[in-house]
């Protein structure tokens, strides 16, 4: 499909603020690989690594991790580096989910500190809130939330709505969100770009039309990203965990073993059989999303933004069946997952013991009161700490 | 059964599987009752395994990754104790394939064969067989059960099945210890299949103990079997991760973090697949439980219960190929993993990191562990 879209104007930035499960990571990373050839196209994409994250973390203020266990605050510098190279006279492309819940005044702060509405563009992607719901609850799971999905439903669409309910639609509100913008930018610089669904190209060729590429230049690209939905056993066996483990970790021991080292494995490494259970969501409610989605897909069209795509389907119905709580897992996801835990374990002793020698090596005579000398610490490494 | 001397020692030779653990766990959990019949069960620890492992120069561990000698220090510690007016007791699986010679040098330092007795504890070994293929898998093996079995049951047997037997052959072991103290000092007691009392009252009359003494303790010791669906797990992951570990490594993540948590932190359904011996490696474990029953009987030897319990064929069937793992064990397994990381928020100190990998968490919920017979590189 060849763009129609025209162009941002040279030297303006183009903001993308996902929203997530849109397909933005496969979008990033293939920015991230392209990023040489961009630069021949007067197009760049800021910083080395494959996000934005970072740089909008700092730049939002926006702390990440559980709010009160370990989460942290990103240095200022990242977003001040982005600035200084989002000054550029050819096309700047910054892209950041992170961008999709920070309040009406951040907003502002974040398009004024890039040059202000006459330098900035908006765009966000949209799936229908059906297909957004099941990701969603997945993503939770990856974070430690223990919530089964008919119940985390339920929250979402509680008619007296809990706080997290609120941060959830504060995000996943698409017309709230896109107004969100406009009312910084203006209609006509805000972009909504609807992805329908099992459409894996639509979000490259948008950005491609947005950005002045040619047509193919981000979707041809070898994609290695895969983000495949966890099957419900699969997503079982993590809630479980997490319910087994909760209260028990700070948000850095939970991201290095089981966020990265569990999930991550498990997803990548092993592929499940055809037959495996697909997560579902259960009729009632996805008669809610598609009632949501019918509204976000007329409120859209009525914002007078700039639409890429056919509004309607952000008013698809989700694949929708019986809920059930499986007690089994498959052993090759079993395998796969702990024996990522199993690796990480043992690269966390091997940097311990690292640690250990080379301080044992470097420390000063041992006082007698110290109760592990150096010796003794050289000693129980050549041991293999026994007894 | 007339019980040893006072004055003497009875070295308790295992096998492995006959109820080894629990009877250690007894024993030095009644030290002090102990002392006051007059018997005395040296050390202060649950097991002998270290003082044996130093007194016969044995390494622990993978042979060729990670095994570690233990000092002989903690034999001669043991010897030390073992000089004792009252009746002695040392207990350990690991005496179970010391080679002869090393027998004989331990003998002596325990005062020579006018001062030792030995006493062997056996099972049908149509039992032993799948205890011992999953207490292989907790040490990284990655060998389906009927392959096991076949390697046990090889024509032409291999470097491992000659270890095995070494071990397992009941009665060349039986009488590799009568050869060194006399068939009058050896006592071969036999465990009836599912009698749990059967070890602690042989042991009660041999060291003249009150009837229960051992018996009636309650003692946790948690060592079921895994189940089918379990041991496959383990086998798949040891197949997937072993290459990459060190022995210590490997017990310390797998085998004391994963596979102890599950076994110990779940009760498996009433319907979940036990390990069948397929009926081929039935009808070998029958005709060599017969051979070994005749042989014990034969032997001269003292025999605590019916040698005829030796020759029990095991429960056949056919193992169904294991795809789906309980989703509680899965958990616990996974979560005895993370528990054990040793993740930390920021870059340790020194001495923070020692004490991190010193530390071993869980220890004093986990109820004691069996010795490890078959450590292998996998």
């Amino acid at each position: 499909m060849e763009s129609t879209i025209t162009p941002i104007g040279k030297g303006e930035v183009l903001l993308h603020v996902g929203l997530h499960k849109t397909g933005t990571t496969a979008l990033q990373v293939a920015l991230a690989d392209a990023r040489g050839a961009l630069e021949d196209h007067g197009v760049r994409y800021p910083g080395k690594g494959l996000y934005h994250h970072k740089a909008i973390l700092a730049g939002a203020d926006r702390p990440y991790g559980w709010r009160e266990n370990g989460a942290r605050i990103t240095p200022k510098k990242h977003w001040k580096k982005m600035l200084k190279e989002a000054d550029f006279e050819g096309r700047t492309i910054i892209s950041s989910e992170f961008l999709d819940d920070i309040s009406p005044e951040v907003c502002a702060r974040v398009v004024d500190d890039l040059g202000g509405r006459q330098r900035v563009s908006v765009v966000v992607t949209l799936r229908s809130i059906g297909a957004i719901l099941p990701s969603a609850w997945q993503q939770g799971l990856k974070a430690g939330v223990t919530t089964p999905y008919n119940s985390w439903l339920k929250v979402m669409f509680d008619e007296d709505p809990t706080p997290r309910a609120e941060r959830f639609w504060f995000r996943h509100d698409q017309v709230e969100q896109v107004k969100r913008w406009a009312d910084i930018v203006g209609a006509d610089r805000t972009y909504a770009v609807v992805i329908p669904d099992g459409d894996r190209t639509a979000i490259f060729t948008a950005f491609e039309g947005l950005l002045g590429l040619p047509g193919g230049f981000l979707a041809n690209r070898e994609q290695i990203i895969q983000n495949r939905s966890m099957t419900t056993p699969e997503a079982e066996f993590v809630r479980r965990l997490n319910k087994e483990l909760a209260g028990q970790m700070s948000w850095d021991e939970y991201t290095v073993m089981v966020r990265r080292a569990m999930i991550l494995n498990m997803v990548e490494k092993r592929r499940p059989a055809a037959d495996e259970p697909r997560i579902q969501t259960p009729q009632w409610a996805a008669d809610k999303a598609e009632e949501y989605g019918q509204r976000f897909a007329k409120g859209i069209a009525e914002l007078g933004v700039q639409v890429v795509g056919d509004p309607a389907d952000l008013a698809l119905r989700p694949r929708s069946g019986d809920l059930d709580r499986p007690d089994v897992v498959s052993i090759d996801a079993a395998v796969a997952g702990t024996a990522g835990l199993v690796l990480e374990a043992l690269t966390e002793r091997r940097a311990l013991e690292e640690k250990v020698k080379s301080a044992a090596a470097e420390a000063p005579a041992p006082t007698r009161r110290s109760r592990w000398t150096a010796r003794g610490a050289a000693r129980a490494l050549k041991r293999g700490f026994s007894k | 059964m007339q019980p040893i001397d006072a004055g003497e020692v009875l070295l308790h030779v295992g096998l492995h599987k006959t109820g080894t653990t629990a009877l250690q766990v007894a024993l030095a959990d009644a030290r002090p009752e102990l002392a006051t019949h007059g018997v005395r069960y040296p050390g202060t620890g649950t097991f002998h395994h270290r003082a044996v492992l130093g007194g016969a120069d044995r390494k622990y561990g993978w042979q060729n990754n990670g095994a570690r000698a233990v000092p002989r220090k903690h034999w001669d510690e043991l010897v030390a104790e073992a000089r004792f007016d009252g009746r002695t007791i040392v207990s350990s699986e690991f005496l179970d394939d010391v080679d002869e010679a090393t027998a004989r040098r331990m003998i002596d330092d325990l005062g020579g064969p006018q001062r030792v007795r030995v006493a062997v504890t056996l099972r049908a070994i149509g039992a032993i067989l799948p205890s011992a293929w999953q207490q292989r898998l907790k040490a990284g093996y990655t060998n389906p059960y009927n392959q096991f079995l076949k390697m046990v049951f090889a024509e032409q047997p291999s470097g491992k099945a000659r270890r095995f037997w070494f071990r397992h052959d009941q009665v060349a072991q039986v009488q590799r210890w009568a050869g060194l103290v006399g068939i009058g000092r050896t006592y071969a007691v036999i465990i009836p299949a599912g009698d749990r009392r059967a070890i602690f009252n042989a042991f009660e009359s041999l060291l003249c103990l009150p009837d229960g003494l051992l018996a009636d303790r309650e003692i946790a010791i948690q060592n079921r079997s895994m189940t089918a669906q379990e041991a496959e797990f383990v086998r798949r992951l040891n197949k997937e991760v072993a290459d990459d570990l060190s022995w210590d490594e490997y017990t310390r993540t797998v085998r004391r973090g994963l596979v102890l948590n599950m076994v110990e932190q779940r009760q498996p359904g009433a319907g979940e697949q036990k390990i069948h011996t397929p009926a081929w490696a039935a009808d070998r474990a029958a005709d060599y439980g017969q051979r070994f029953a005749d042989g014990i009987a034969a032997s001269g030897v003292n025999v605590i219960g019916d040698p005829a319990e030796l020759a029990r064929r095991p429960a056949s069937g056919k193992n169904e190929k294991q795809e789906a793992l309980a989703m509680d064990a899965a958990v616990a397994a996974a979560a005895g993993l993370v528990r054990r990381s040793t993740a930390t928020e920021s870059q340790p100190s020194r001495s923070d990191a020692l004490k991190i990998l010193l530390r071993r968490p869980g220890r004093a919920r986990s109820a004691p562990q069996p010795a490890d017979p078959d450590v292998e590189q996998p």
